[in-house]
C-alpha cells in the first residue's frame, strides 16, 4: 500500500484557475452594475443565494463530522479531511453577510433590498409584521447572525485542531474529544441552523410561514455537501492522490446523494401537498406566487433536476460506482441545488427583474472560485488522511 | 472479508460458538415453559380477554359508550391507534433501514422488533375498525365493486390512504419477517425429537432444505423486500400525519407534522423493544447476543429521534406564535396551560427532558435505567398523541362548543384488551420462534469477535475503547500495514465449529 502520509500540492496552476474565476466572477457582476441597472434588490438577492449555497455545503460539512464520531462511522475515516478543508470556508460566508448588514446603511440595499420587515413604516402599517417585530427586526437579525457564526465557526475548528493534533499524538484522547464536541455541536446545529433558514430564506416573504421549511432546505445542503464531497475525491483520484480511496467510497457517498434527494423530495411534498390540500390563505401566497407564470417551468424543473433525474441516474448499483457518471450526476446535483433555492429567494426580492444573467452567473463564480480555493488550501495543509484515526482501518479496507 | 477495528465493541460476548448460538436460541422452544412465562401469559390472557369483554360491549350497545362528543370526535380511539402504529415502526426501521446503513447490531434484534411490529400493527388496526361502529361494514373500506352506484371509498381522503399503506405496510413487514424466520425454524425442525414437532417445524419452514438455490433465493428476497419496506416504513406515519394535517384544525395543521410523527414513531418503537428486550435478554438468558452494546445502540436512537421530536415541538410552538395566526397561537397556548395543562407537561417531561439522561454513558449502558427511561417514553408517546388530538379538538372554534373528553370504562378497556392482545402475542412467539435471528447472527460472529483483543471487553458491562486500544497496540506507527492480518483471524481463539445444518 502507498503511504498515507500524503498531502495534496496545490499548485500554482490550481491556485490561478480558483482565482481566476473568482475574478471573472466580479468582473461579471462590475459588468452586470452596468447592464442590470438599477437592479438592486435582484443584486442582493443574488449575493444572498450565491453566499449561502457555498455555505450550506460548509457548514452542513461539520454536521457531517459530528455525526460521523456519534455514529462511530468506520467507513468515512478515510475521507474526513476534506469535510474538515470544507469547513473552513465558513468566515467567508460570515464576511458575506457582514457586508449585507454594512451595506444596510444605505436604503435599498443590503437587509433592506431582502427584507420587507426592515422598512419600519412597513411593519407599522400591517399588524401580522408588528406581531413579529420582537423576532423578525433588524438588530435581532445581526445578533443572531453573528451568533450562528460564532458557534460554527468554533466548533469547525475545534474539529480540524482535534483531528490534526491525533496525527501527532495518536491515542484516543483526541477522539474521544471529538466525540464530545459532536455531542454538543450537532443539537445546537439543528437549532441555529433551522434559525438560519428561518431568518435568511424564510423571513424574505414575512407572512409566509411553514415548519418543515429548514428541513427542507437542510436536505438540500446535505445532498450538496455530498455531492461536493464525491466530485472532490474523483478529482484528487484523477489526479493520484488518495488511491486507497475506493468505489466503495463513492458507492456510499453515492447511496447519501441517492436518498437525501429523495428525502429531500419528501420534504418538498409534505410542504407542498399539505398547503395545497388545507389551501388556508395564510399559506397558499407561496405557492401562487410560483405556480403560476414564467416561474411554473423552473417549479417543475426543480421537481424534475432534483429528484427524477437522481432517483433515475443513481439507482443502479453501478450508477454509483463509475467516477465519470457521478461526476455528470453531481453537475446536474448541483445546478438543482441552485436552482432549488433560487426559487425560494427570487420570487419576492428580484420579482420581475429575476433572470438568468450576469449577476447570477458572477455571484456564483465568485463565491464558487473562493469556495474552491479555500477547500483546496486547506486539503494542502494537512495531510490527506487522518493517519492516528482509530477506525482508519476500516476505512482503508471498506467494502460495499 | 472486512476489517473491524479493534476499538470497536464486539456484537457477541462471552464463551460462544456457532453450536452454543444454536443451542441458546432454539433451546427455550425445546424446554417447558418456566413459571415467569406462565405468569406473565396469565397475565397477557386476562387483560385480551377483558379486552374482548369491552369490545363485545362496545359493538353491541354503540359508540355511545365512549366518552366522544360532537366536539371531541377522536379520542383514546384514535390516540391509541397512532400510538401502536408507532411502536410497530421499529422493527422495520430495524430490518429494512439499519441493514442499508450497515449496522451489524441489528442482527440479535431484528426478529423479535419484526415481530413486536406486527403484533402492534394488529392493535392498531382494531380502532379505526372499531371506531367505525358497524363493524361488519368494514369492507366498506376497499375499493370493492358494488352494485349501489360508485365506489364507496372517498379516495380525497388521507384516511382511506391509511388504510392502503397500513395493509401494505402490515404485508410487507409479516413477508419480511417470515422469511426472515424460514432457515431458522428449519434449524429447529432439524432439532427434534418427536415426529409431530419435526412435521409442525417442517410445515412452518415451507419444507427449508438449506440447498445453495434455497439461500440465493433468501438472499435476493430478503434484500428486495428491504428495498420495498423503507419507502414503506416512511410513508405509513407520513400518512398517518396526513390524518391531522390535511385539516385546517390549528393545532394539527402544519407542514413538519410528516418527519416529525416519522421520528415520533421510531422513538416510540424503539423504546418498546427496549422494554421488550431488557427483560427478554435476562429471562431467556440471551444476555451474549443482546449485549449493553446493543442496549446502548438503541438509546442512541431514542436520543437523536427524541431530540427530533423536541425540536419539531420548539418550531411547532415558536411558529405558531410567528405565524400570527391567531386561531394557532391559541391552541398552543391552550396546550400548556389550559384544562389539559397536565397531559402536555407529561408529553415534554417523558419525551423530551428524560430521554436526555442517555447522553450519558453510564445510563444509556445500565439496563435498569433503560428499563425505567423506556417506560417513559412509551407513556410520553401516549400522551403526545392525546395531546394532539383531544386537546386540538377541545376548544372549537365557537366557545359555545368547547368541551371536555373523558374515556368511559369501555375505551380504556380496550386499550388494556389491546395491550394484553400484544403481550399474548409475544409470549407466544417468545415460546415457539427463534427469537433471534441464528443465521444473521452465525455470519457475523467470526467477523465480530476476531481480532479483538479478549482483555479489552471482559467482564460483560464493561467494555472499555480505550483498553482494547491499547491492547491491540494500535499506537505502534506500523500498526496499520501489520494489522491487515486481522481479518484471517486467530485461529486458535476459535472453538470448534459445528457443521452448519441451518
Amino acid at each position: 500500500m502507498e503511504s498515507l502520509n500524503q498531502k495534496f500540492t496545490f499548485t500554482s496552476k490550481t491556485r490561478n484557475l480558483f482565482i481566476g474565476i473568482s475574478v471573472v466572477g466580479l468582473v461579471l457582476i462590475l459588468a452586470g452594475l452596468v447592464v442590470h441597472k438599477d437592479q438592486y434588490a435582484r443584486f442582493w438577492a443574488n449575493f444572498l443565494l450565491s453566499n449561502f449555497y457555498f455555505f450550506a455545503f460548509s457548514i452542513v460539512a461539520v454536521s457531517f463530522l459530528a455525526i460521523q464520531y456519534l455514529a462511530h462511522a468506520g467507513w468515512s475515516a478515510g475521507i474526513k479531511r476534506i469535510p474538515e478543508a470544507m469547513s473552513t470556508y465558513l468566515p467567508i460566508p460570515f464576511i458575506g453577510f457582514l457586508i449585507i448588514i454594512g451595506a444596510s446603511f444605505m436604503h435599498g440595499h443590503g437587509m433592506t433590498a431582502l427584507y420587507e420587515w426592515t422598512h419600519e413604516s412597513i411593519v407599522k402599517a400591517d399588524p401580522v409584521l408588528t406581531g413579529k417585530s420582537p423576532y423578525l427586526n433588524s438588530t435581532f437579525w445581526i445578533i443572531r447572525v453573528f451568533v450562528y457564526f460564532a458557534i460554527w465557526i468554533l466548533c469547525a475548528r475545534a474539529y480540524r485542531a482535534y483531528s490534526r493534533k491525533e496525527d501527532e499524538v495518536g491515542g484516543m484522547e483526541y477522539y474521544h474529544k471529538q466525540v464530545k464536541l459532536s455531542a454538543g455541536f450537532l443539537p445546537a446545529f439543528g437549532v441555529t441552523f433551522c434559525l438560519a433558514a428561518f431568518d435568511w430564506f424564510m423571513s424574505i416573504q414575512p407572512h409566509w410561514y411553514s415548519t418543515i421549511f429548514a428541513v427542507n432546505v437542510w436536505a438540500s445542503a446535505f445532498v450538496g455537501f455530498m455531492t461536493v464531497t464525491n466530485i472532490t475525491i474523483i478529482l484528487l483520484k484523477k489526479n493520484n492522490y488518495m488511491q486507497w480511496v475506493s468505489e466503495n467510497h463513492m458507492h456510499d457517498l453515492g447511496k447519501f446523494m441517492f436518498a437525501f434527494s429523495v428525502f429531500w423530495t419528501y420534504t418538498w411534498l409534505s410542504q407542498f401537498l399539505l398547503i395545497w390540500y388545507a389551501n388556508l390563505p395564510e399559506e397558499t401566497p407561496y405557492y401562487l406566487a410560483r405556480m403560476w407564470g414564467n416561474w411554473k417551468y423552473l417549479f417543475f424543473l426543480n421537481l424534475f433536476l432534483n429528484f427524477a433525474c437522481p432517483f433515475l441516474m443513481f439507482m443502479m448499483r453501478d450508477a454509483k460506482r463509475t467516477p465519470n457518471w457521478i461526476l455528470f450526476v453531481g453537475a446536474v446535483l448541483l445546478m438543482a441545488k441552485y436552482l432549488d433555492w433560487y426559487i425560494i429567494v427570487m420570487p419576492f426580492t428580484a420579482g420581475h427583474t429575476s433572470g438568468f444573467g450576469l449577476y447570477e452567473i458572477g455571484f456564483y463564480m465568485f463565491f464558487g472560485g473562493m469556495f474552491c480555493y479555500s477547500l483546496a488550501y486547506s486539503l494542502s495543509k494537512a495531510n490527506l488522511v487522518p493517519t492516528k484515526h482509530p477506525y482508519l482501518i476500516e476505512s482503508l479496507h471498506h467494502e460495499v | 472479508m472486512s476489517i473491524e477495528s479493534p476499538i470497536r465493541e464486539p456484537l457477541i460476548f462471552g464463551d460462544v460458538n456457532l453450536h452454543t448460538i444454536t443451542e441458546d436460541v432454539c433451546g427455550p422452544t425445546e424446554h417447558k415453559p418456566t413459571k415467569a412465562w406462565w405468569f406473565g401469559f396469565t397475565i397477557a390472557c386476562c387483560g385480551f380477554a377483558f379486552g374482548i369483554f369491552c369490545f363485545t360491549w362496545e359493538v353491541m350497545f354503540g359508540i355511545g359508550t365512549w366518552g366522544l362528543n360532537k366536539t371531541i370526535g377522536w379520542g383514546f380511539d384514535i390516540t391509541n391507534f397512532v400510538w401502536w402504529i408507532g411502536i410497530g415502526h421499529a422493527g422495520t426501521l430495524i430490518s429494512a433501514i439499519l441493514l442499508l446503513f450497515r449496522q451489524e447490531w441489528r442482527n440479535s434484534i431484528n426478529r423479535s422488533a419484526e415481530a413486536m411490529t406486527i403484533f402492534a400493527v394488529m392493535c392498531a388496526g382494531m380502532f379505526p375498525i372499531f371506531h367505525m361502529g358497524r363493524v361488519w361494514n368494514a369492507h366498506m373500506f376497499l375499493p370493492l365493486p358494488n352494485d349501489f352506484g360508485p365506489l364507496w371509498p372517498n379516495f380525497n381522503s388521507p384516511l382511506l390512504w391509511d388504510v392502503f399503506a397500513i395493509s401494505t405496510y402490515f404485508t410487507v413487514s409479516l413477508v419480511f419477517w417470515y422469511t426472515g424466520l424460514l432457515p431458522d425454524l428449519a434449524s429447529i425442525r432439524d432439532r427434534a425429537t418427536t415426529k409431530m414437532r419435526w412435521s409442525i417445524y417442517n410445515f412452518l419452514s415451507f419444507g427449508w432444505t438449506g440447498s445453495v438455490r434455497h439461500w440465493n433465493r433468501f438472499e435476493l428476497v430478503s434484500l428486495i423486500l428491504a428495498g420495498i419496506s423503507t419507502p414503506l416504513v416512511l410513508s405509513v406515519h407520513t400518512i398517518v400525519s396526513f390524518d391531522f394535517a390535511t385539516s385546517v384544525i390549528p393545532g394539527w395543521h402544519t407542514t413538519i407534522f410528516p418527519p416529525y410523527f416519522v421520528a415520533g414513531a421510531i422513538f416510540s418503537g424503539f423504546a418498546m423493544v427496549h422494554t421488550l428486550l431488557v427483560v427478554a435478554r435476562v429471562t431467556m438468558k440471551l444476555e451474549n447476543y443482546i449485549t449493553i452494546g446493543h442496549l446502548e445502540a438503541m438509546a442512541k436512537i431514542i436520543t437523536l429521534t427524541g431530540s427530533m421530536v423536541g425540536i419539531a415541538y420548539g418550531t411547532e410552538f415558536f411558529m405558531a406564535w410567528y405565524s400570527g395566526y391567531k386561531y394557532e397561537q391559541f391552541a398552543f397556548i391552550n396546550r400548556a396551560f389550559g384544562p389539559y395543562w397536565w397531559a402536555y407537561w407529561s408529553m415534554i417531561t417523558c419525551n423530551v427532558i428524560t430521554p436526555q439522561l442517555f447522553w450519558f454513558r453510564k445510563i444509556r449502558r445500565s439496563p435498569v435505567a433503560i428499563f425505567i427511561l423506556s417506560i417513559f417514553v412509551n407513556i410520553g408517546m401516549w400522551f403526545e398523541r392525546f395531546v394532539i388530538i383531544v386537546i386540538s379538538l377541545h376548544r372549537d372554534f365557537l366557545p359555545s362548543s368547547w368541551a371536555m373528553y373523558v374515556p368511559t370504562w369501555v375505551e380504556a378497556g380496550m386499550f388494556i384488551g389491546t395491550i394484553g392482545f400484544f403481550f399474548w402475542w409475544f409470549f407466544l412467539f417468545a415460546k415457539f420462534f427463534p427469537v433471534i435471528a441464528m443465521a444473521e447472527v452465525k455470519m457475523i460472529w467470526k467477523k465480530t469477535t476476531t481480532g479483538k483483543p479478549a482483555g479489552a471487553f471482559l467482564p460483560l458491562q464493561d467494555y472499555d475503547p480505550d483498553k482494547a486500544y491499547q491492547l491491540a497496540d494500535m499506537n505502534n506507527p506500523n500498526y496499520l500495514d501489520s494489522a491487515g492480518g486481522h481479518d484471517h483471524g486467530h485461529s486458535e481463539h476459535h472453538h470448534t465449529e459445528e457443521p452448519i445444518t441451518h
